[in-house]
């Protein structure tokens, strides 16, 4: 114990009189916490240093020491200056024309909070008009928030009470709230509604495809995200009035999440017109709720042999 | 004056209370730090029933949510979570109103609301961005993190790209943690919701309230239909609302700082937090700076505030307002030049609806007209005013005895304390604008400001109201008041948060058409998915609100933005065969490089939630007509038009692509025959693999 109470007014007065330089080389150690293994703890430690040092170094820089807010005003104040100094970084470095990234914010801010650092240690040096326990004493305990009986025990101890009181506040805001979304999460949720969709796929044409004089072949996709087999009609038609059938139907059944990839084969076209092609797949049993009748996907394409010239079109 | 007395005298507004005394307080705390006296065994059963409490009230929350996501049609949900509400709350209120309640406690009890009334906004979206606003601060993030800009075009609400506050601090905070987007965003909202109750509190002990009143004041304020759901959401008035109450906080206490004790610092910090808002957003800085004004304007008013120094103070006072105005002025003018004509029509419509409205030529709007709310929490929408007004009246009948007795003299006080209640009062005039469909929004916004000043008005009535019933009242009938008082704190609770958002924002569901928060499927976000991989990012697509928000954000295409003059939505309204109109929509989409165009099949057979398909200022003829749908009939004519071509299909998306569509290419009626056999089709084959 007395080695504690001989270590405890030196560490305190450390404390008092450097806290802005360890407050920056804690945000300059942002660096070596980034190389650390991404996971929750680096992250937490990240943000923590992100959103109390910036602004614990403008309250500094900006206020007295002995007018500077204490406890939870100045856990705020901090918390919000941080995230306004961030931002205003960001205008900084835009306003100068470089990217927005990791490294520049970093060494923006850096910079940023270096000067005020300085200024900070400078309040600090000119605010020592007393030395020994009683001048460190009085800087800890003037507290805007807590201020009505002046600089006297009491006040550190109810100031500090309320800090502790505060903090075990925070701590079970925080758990309930952790606890209430792990709760949540572990409860049953209804299970995310299926869906079937079809679309082209290969190279994505800008207008009409061309077909060669041997044909050509266009490729398609259907994926089914749904929780049962449903047995489908794959037909194609050349789109017109009437529709005509450009192929043989073909029947498939599709398992649960299953994708299946289509092949339709356009042959070599008689003449330079354009036409247009449709694939649709047809559900057997699956009803539209809309519409109330079978469920039907198509897509279409319009399709012209580049050979032939569009007079040969009658 | 010394920061000490200057505490005292605003300890002193308020109270002969004997309990809560400051001096009694560090006796206690003196007594604690040294003796320790065991606390009386009714403490830990008082600990321990809160504990409960706050532990079934979170309980009955995540079960409301549970019944929400799991039940077609149920009013059981809101039942549930307002059960829930209460029992965080109700106990909570009681602690804080207790005068022997210490203020170290109180303080903790403040700190704990903060955390636990986000509670229902993150059970709400914990993973992603559900509301409408939030996709496009979330767009705005992103683009900031990818191009390693500001100012990035938004194609959700194009307006805040100008306000990158929010965005520039979340992406920092992604860059320092590695975290995702809404981690940090989530992160950041906890940050400004609990510092925004703690700085209506601070913002109650820098107008000279004591600590108990303050922490009442910071309970009641947490009543306005923004605080649970609205100012929680990621979008930059959560961030801006926090600033501005610190901003008022640092400007009041550089107001009644003398100079060389803090009074610079305090400007400093005004004009630095005040800036920060600017940046942030443009409804929230017009607002502080009007605050500003009226605090000024009532410390110069000679019969307010005439006292010692109070032209150096009202000096201060209007000087802090200009450099706030002149700062706002200059971004509004250099950077964000369209916030006017993006504000403006809201107040100037919504001013022109009732005047039409009370004359007769225009309809007023019908509250609650789609609301999925039960009754009993539209009803007690209606109450809170009652109330408020009330309590408000009561207000004032206390800050008149205060100035009667002298114990609120001429002076700095007065006229704060009176500048905020003015503010508070502007509450019940901005209360009409809910009739009228453009000006409702604007004065469901203004009630977050103006709360902070009613909560000022309306907190020392309460604490009034519970010291009378006990120095006046037999016990039963003080428990009867007390009752009364919880009764009426609950009924505030539901009906100031059933006035702000919809039931379909506040709670899970199923799907439900044209509700922005219900309308996400599994099948949009594949739909958006396969389109960013199949066409890159960045196309110009035409489509309505609904698709639009998921393509917009995380699909990162660029949204038409339908209007009189880009009536995209006549496109979807044109009978089929007939032609699209204006003639030069086609020519517009074109020269924009408008590529695609999605549609969504239930647009032909629902009307939406919300009222509109595309925007709020859609016409007539866009919006539903009763229950019947304009497009009804008018969607499958894509599949054969000539100047488009559909290249994906979901059970109820279509993706169509633009093909010449200023002068498109018939394609042939007749079906190409083979050569040399004329009346046989051309065959192809069709094949498929799993």
């Amino acid at each position: 114990m007395n080695g504690t109470r001989r270590v405890e007014p030196w560490v305190k007065r450390l404390w008092l009189s450097t806290w802005p330089l360890w407050a920056l080389l804690a945000f300059a150690s942002l660096a070596a916490v980034r190389l650390l293994p991404k996971g929750d703890a680096a992250a937490s430690l990240a943000a923590a240093i992100l959103l109390i040092v910036p602004g614990s170094l403008t309250l500094g820089a900006v206020f007295n020491p002995r007018r500077r807010p204490r406890g939870l005003v100045f856990v705020c104040y901090a918390a919000l200056l941080s995230a306004v100094l961030s931002a205003f970084s960001s205008l900084v470095l835009y306003a100068c024309g470089v990217l927005i990234t990791a490294e520049s914010t970093y060494w923006c801010l850096l910079a940023l909070l270096t000067v005020l650092v300085i200024t900070a240690e400078a309040r600090l040096l000119l605010a020592r008009p007393t030395k020994g326990r009683r001048a460190a004493h009085k800087l800890e305990a003037l507290n805007s928030y807590h201020s009505d009986a002046g600089t006297d025990d009491e006040t550190s101890a109810a100031s500090r009470n309320s800090g502790y009181y505060s903090i075990v506040a925070a701590v079970a805001g925080v758990s309930l709230l952790a606890g209430g979304l792990y709760a949540y999460d572990r409860l049953p949720h209804p299970a995310p509604t299926g869906y079937t969709w079809m679309a082209w796929t290969g190279p994505a044409a800008q207008g009409d495809i061309a077909i060669g004089s041997s044909g050509t072949e266009l490729s398609f996709q259907i994926v089914h995200h749904q929780s049962d087999n449903t047995t489908f009609k794959l037909s194609a038609w050349w789109l017109g009035t009437p529709s005509r059938s450009l192929a043989k139907s073909v029947t498939l059944s599709v398992g649960t999440n299953q994708t299946y990839q289509g092949t339709l084969f356009v042959p070599q076209l008689p003449n330079g017109c354009t036409y247009r092609i449709v694939v649709s797949l047809t559900a057997a049993r699956q009803i539209d709720p809309l519409t109330k009748k079978r469920q039907v996907w198509s897509i279409n394409a319009d399709v012209h042999d580049l050979a032939k010239s569009s007079r040969t079109c009658r | 004056m010394t920061a000490t007395p200057y505490q005292r005298q605003l300890d002193s507004i308020s109270d002969r209370e004997p309990s809560v005394s400051y001096s009694r307080v560090t006796h206690r705390s003196r007594d604690a730090h040294h003796s320790r006296p065991a606390p009386n065994m009714s403490v830990y059963l008082l600990a321990a029933a809160f504990v409960a409490c706050e532990l079934a009230g979170v309980a009955a929350m995540i079960r409301a949510y549970q019944i929400a996501q799991t039940t077609v049609s149920s009013t059981s949900e809101f039942a549930w979570f307002w059960i829930g509400m209460l029992l965080v709350e109700l106990p909570l209120a009681g602690l804080i109103g207790r005068r022997a309640t210490s203020r170290n406690i109180r303080i903790a009890l403040i700190t704990f609301y903060g955390f636990v009334s986000y509670l229902p906004k993150l059970l709400r979206n914990p993973a992603s961005p559900i509301y409408h606003d939030e996709y496009a601060h979330w767009l705005a993030t992103d683009e900031i993190l990818t191009t390693g800009k500001l100012f990035q075009p938004n194609t959700i609400i194009p307006i805040i790209s100008r306000y990158p506050g929010l965005h520039a601090a979340t992406a920092a905070l992604v860059h320092a943690t590695g975290l995702t987007i809404w981690s940090a965003a989530t992160l950041l909202l906890i940050l400004f919701h609990v510092t925004l109750v703690l700085g209506i509190a601070a913002l109650a002990q820098a107008l000279g309230f004591d600590n108990r009143t303050a922490s009442l004041i910071a309970i009641l304020y947490a009543l306005n239909s923004s605080f649970l759901y609205f100012d929680t959401q990621y979008a930059y008035e959560s961030m801006a609302i926090t600033l501005l109450v610190w901003t008022l906080v640092a400007y009041i206490r550089a107001i009644r700082s003398q100079p060389g004790e803090g009074q610079v610092a305090w400007s400093v910090l005004t004009v630095v937090l005040s800036a920060a808002a600017v940046i942030t957003h443009h409804l929230s800085t017009i607002t502080l700076v009007l605050i500003m004004a009226l605090v000024a304007l009532a410390m110069s008013l000679p019969w307010l505030a005439r006292g010692e120094g109070w032209g150096r103070a009202a000096g201060l006072a209007w000087g802090l307002t200009l450099s706030t105005a002149l700062v706002a002025g200059a971004w509004f003018h250099f950077v964000a030049p369209t916030t006017l004509s993006y504000l403006s029509p809201y107040l100037g419509e919504g001013l022109s609806e009732l005047m039409q409205a009370a004359e007769g030529s225009g309809g007023a709007r019908q509250l609650f007209g789609a609301s999925l709310s039960p009754w009993w929490e539209q009803k007690a929408a209606y109450a809170v005013t009652v109330f408020a007004l009330f309590l408000a009246v009561a207000g004032l009948l206390v800050i008149r005895a205060w100035i009667r007795d002298g114990r609120l003299p001429q002076g700095c006080r007065r006229a704060l304390l009176s500048a905020f209640a003015v503010l508070g009062l502007l509450y019940f005039p901005s209360t009409v604008f809910i009739l009228s469909p453009a000006g409702a929004e604007g004065a469901r916004r203004s009630w977050a400001f103006t709360w902070i000043g009613l909560s000022m008005l309306v907190g020392p009535a309460a604490v009034w109201l519970l010291d009378w019933t006990r120095r006046s009242m037999y016990r039963w009938r003080r428990v009867s008041f007390r009752s009364g008082l919880v009764i009426a704190l609950a009924v505030a609770l539901v009906g100031g948060t059933a006035a702000g958002l919809n039931a379909s924002y506040r709670f899970p569901g199923s799907f439900l058409y044209g509700s922005d928060t219900r309308s996400i499927t599994p099948e949009l976000l594949a739909a958006s998915e396969w389109f960013s991989a199949r066409f890159g990012t960045n196309n110009n697509i035409v489509t309505d609100r609904y698709t639009g928000l998921i393509f917009g954000s995380f699909g990162l295409q660029n949204i038409a933005s339908p209007s009189a003059g880009f009536p995209v939505y006549n496109m979807y309204l044109a009978k089929p065969g007939a032609p699209i109109e204006p003639a030069f929509l086609f020519y517009d989409l074109s020269s924009s490089h408008y590529t695609y165009l999605i549609v969504d099949a239930r647009m032909a057979y629902d009307t939406p939630e919300l009222g509109v398909y595309f925007t709020p200022n859609d016409p007539t003829s866009v919006q539903p007509r009763g229950t019947k749908s304009p497009f009804y009939g008018r969607l499958n004519k894509f599949n054969t038009v000539q100047w488009a071509v559909k290249v994906f299909q979901s059970d109820n998306y279509s993706i169509y692509r633009f093909i010449q569509l200023t002068m498109p290419i018939s394609y042939q009626q007749q079906p190409p025959t083979s050569r040399g056999k004329p009346g046989k089709v051309l065959q192809g084959k069709l094949t498929v693999t799993p």
